[in-house]
């Protein structure tokens, strides 16, 4: 237990790195893809980006929390009990794309922004639900989370 | 140290069961033991049952020696000397052909008379290929005539040569006989090998270095006999156990061939459901006093020094509870170990394997523990040097640890059963693992309250089959297959 807590709060330091210091950064340096023209870049920031990327972090972290609540309290003692567990899996992951398209729809007046702020998004939800879940999800729901299976032999996670 | 045991009878053969599933339990010892049957009637039910219960023992133990894997659960070596009996040859089925009674009747009409008086006509032309009929007499007679000695073909001489070759290499060996006072077989054949093994280790001056010791099962079951039975017929009569015992009981009193002897019995018999007198049909349910039977013979083997007579007691009539198991601290961990394993085998762990087979891919995901004794499927997931689950070997392995424990959770399930309306045996909550159909139950709902008093084993009310399954996922260095999963899930499932 202690392993997978972990591992959720690392992923979730590193993805708070990446949405709120790392991405600001690659637009102020407006590097070709996350070039912003139409508006004030560093109002963008305080005022469109940051509300959103508060929105997407927190939606993907509390999905991931309720994730792990749910498969660590979870009754299973067979492969029968376990599969049903992807629909959960599965209805979860719709609180971040949900948190995603709330972030675009009210706090994005950008044009320019709109691509690569929805690529952004989109890799932040994956690094902090499914990259997370894929690698923390415990006991016998371990490799529910697509592609765990692979993912954690690689890294020889137990 | 070796250790012999002669199991005379059904009921011989029914103790040696019970102590078959013992040493499955891990409460014998990694020393060799030896068995050899003896009865006339070879295919009787019991005795084929329990020859049942040896071979899937080997067998399975057979998994865990091919891989070096060292566990208490089947730990003990168990050899069968196989069945000796009277008429191995085929023919003299009867008392009177086994003597040549039609030839002496005129050849010497004072020993036909003799005869006469002592075995009634029914009784000489009865067939004996069923046993002995509940008539100590008729088996005394015929089991007096066994000749340790000349006997060079059968497994008598492999019982003698054996115990002449571990007293050659200084060792000390115990030869443990059992069987019943009140029948045909056990009653007769008891005092009578008891006396021959004792006569030929005097000669071989061995006396001193081999421990004989026995028990004999005094009555503890008994049946209805159909109102459609010839009275004339021979065949045990219930009416006569006590009478039989009492008769029995003088001679014991009086003998000194045994080291230490256990008597056992219940005054209240259970009644057993179907009348028989021989073959097949003869085969009776597990009983507790049975489980008493082997503990008798684990007290003789595992301790140096054993009282002549042997007492134990219980402290509630109306019920057997783990207080009145002797040596209870380590039987009640060892037996709830293997009942607990055997059942999560039986109802989760080999159902899943069977439908994890055809789609191994999704079966992996959704058992993490799989992994870790066969090989999974897929780019960089490992699993060198792992089985494949569809590997023939591996099937065989799963059928025959399905085989043991069904086997293991129905001796123990029905002796459970088998106190009646009179008292209750309240070791393990039967009902929760075995159908009185004798199936195995396939929900583990349950599974954390299988044994009864559990207060003493700390993990026994908390281990549910979910947390046991979790840590099968993190097992590293454990042995592959299904014989590394069993063994795994063994040591797991230890309260």
């Amino acid at each position: 237990m202690i392993w997978e807590l972990t591992r959720i709060l690392t992923v979730s330091i590193i993805s708070a790195i990446l949405i709120f210091l790392i991405q600001p950064w690659l637009y102020r340096s407006a590097i070709g893809f996350f070039l912003v023209t139409d508006l004030d870049i560093e109002d963008w920031l305080a005022e469109q980006y940051m509300p959103g990327a508060v929105i997407v972090f927190s939606t993907a972290l509390g999905a991931t929390i309720l994730w792990y609540i749910i498969a660590r309290n979870k009754a299973v003692t067979a492969a029968s009990d376990v599969a049903p567990m992807r629909l959960p899996w599965g209805l979860l992951l719709l609180i971040p794309i949900i948190g995603i398209c709330c972030a675009l729809y009210f706090f994005n007046k950008s044009n320019d922004a709109l691509l690569s702020l929805t690529f952004l998004y989109v890799v932040d939800t994956l690094m902090l639900y499914w990259f997370s879940t894929a690698i923390s999800s415990p006991g016998l729901l371990k490799f529910i989370p697509p592609g765990s299976f692979t993912l954690r032999h690689l890294l020889r996670l137990k | 140290m070796s250790f012999y045991i002669v199991a005379i009878g059904g009921t011989g053969a029914r103790c040696v069961e019970a102590l078959i599933h013992l040493a499955a339990s891990g409460l014998l010892t990694q020393d060799r033991i030896q068995v050899m049957f003896i009865d006339p009637d070879e295919s009787n039910g019991n005795l084929t049952r329990t020859r049942n219960t040896l071979k899937q023992y080997q067998a399975c133990r057979a998994l865990l020696t091919a891989q070096e894997i060292v566990c208490p659960w089947l730990q003990t070596p168990i050899e069968s000397l196989e069945v000796w009996s009277p008429f191995q040859d085929g023919s003299n089925k009867t008392l009177g052909t086994f003597f040549n009674y039609e030839s002496y009747r005129h050849s010497n009409k004072a020993l036909g008379h003799l005869f006469d008086v002592l075995y009634t006509k029914a009784e000489r032309n009865a067939e004996l290929d069923v046993g002995f009929r509940g008539r100590p007499a008729i088996g005394a007679a015929i089991m007096s005539q066994v000749r340790l000695e000349r006997s060079g073909q059968d497994v008598w001489s492999r019982l003698i040569q054996n115990i002449e070759l571990d007293l050659g290499q200084g060792k000390f060996p115990k030869v443990f006989l059992c069987g019943s006072i009140f029948g045909g077989t056990g009653a007769s054949g008891f005092p009578t090998i008891g006396r021959l093994l004792k006569n030929r280790l005097d000669q071989a001056k061995a006396s001193d270095r081999v421990k004989l010791g026995g028990l004999l099962m005094l009555p503890y079951f008994q049946f209805s006999v159909p109102s459609g039975q010839d009275s004339g017929d021979i065949y045990a009569k219930p009416e006569q156990f006590l009478l039989n015992t009492e008769a029995a009981l003088r001679y014991y009193q009086i003998q000194g061939i045994f080291k230490s002897i256990y008597l056992l019995g219940d005054q209240d018999p259970a009644t057993v459901k179907n009348f028989s007198i021989g073959k097949n049909t003869q085969q009776n349910d597990p009983h507790f006093i049975e489980l008493y039977a082997a503990l008798a013979a684990r007290h003789f083997f595992l301790n140096e020094d054993t009282a002549p007579v042997v007492l134990l007691s219980r402290r509630n009539a109306q019920q057997i509870t783990w207080d009145d198991v002797p040596d209870r601290a380590q039987v009640k961990v060892r037996l709830a170990n293997t009942a607990r394993f055997a059942f999560l085998w039986v109802a989760n762990v080999e159902p899943e394997l069977n439908q994890g087979k055809n789609n191994i891919g999704e079966f992996q995901k959704l058992a993490p523990w799989f992994s870790k004794f066969f090989r999974p499927k897929g780019w960089f997931v490992g699993g060198k040097g792992l089985p494949d689950l569809n590997e023939d070997s591996q099937q065989e392995e799963i059928r025959l640890i399905h085989d043991w424990s069904v086997s293991f959770l129905q001796w123990l399930g029905t002796l459970h059963f088998s106190g009646g309306e009179v008292r209750n045996v309240q070791l393990f909550r039967a009902s929760l693992f075995l159908e009185r159909t004798g199936q195995v139950r396939r929900t583990t709902d349950d599974f954390p309250r299988l044994v009864l008093g559990a207060e003493g084993l700390e993990q026994a009310n908390t281990a549910s089959p979910k947390a046991l399954k979790e840590q099968l996922t993190l097992q590293t260095d454990n042995f592959p297959g299904a014989a590394g999963l069993a063994t795994a899930l063994y040591s797991l499932c230890k309260p």
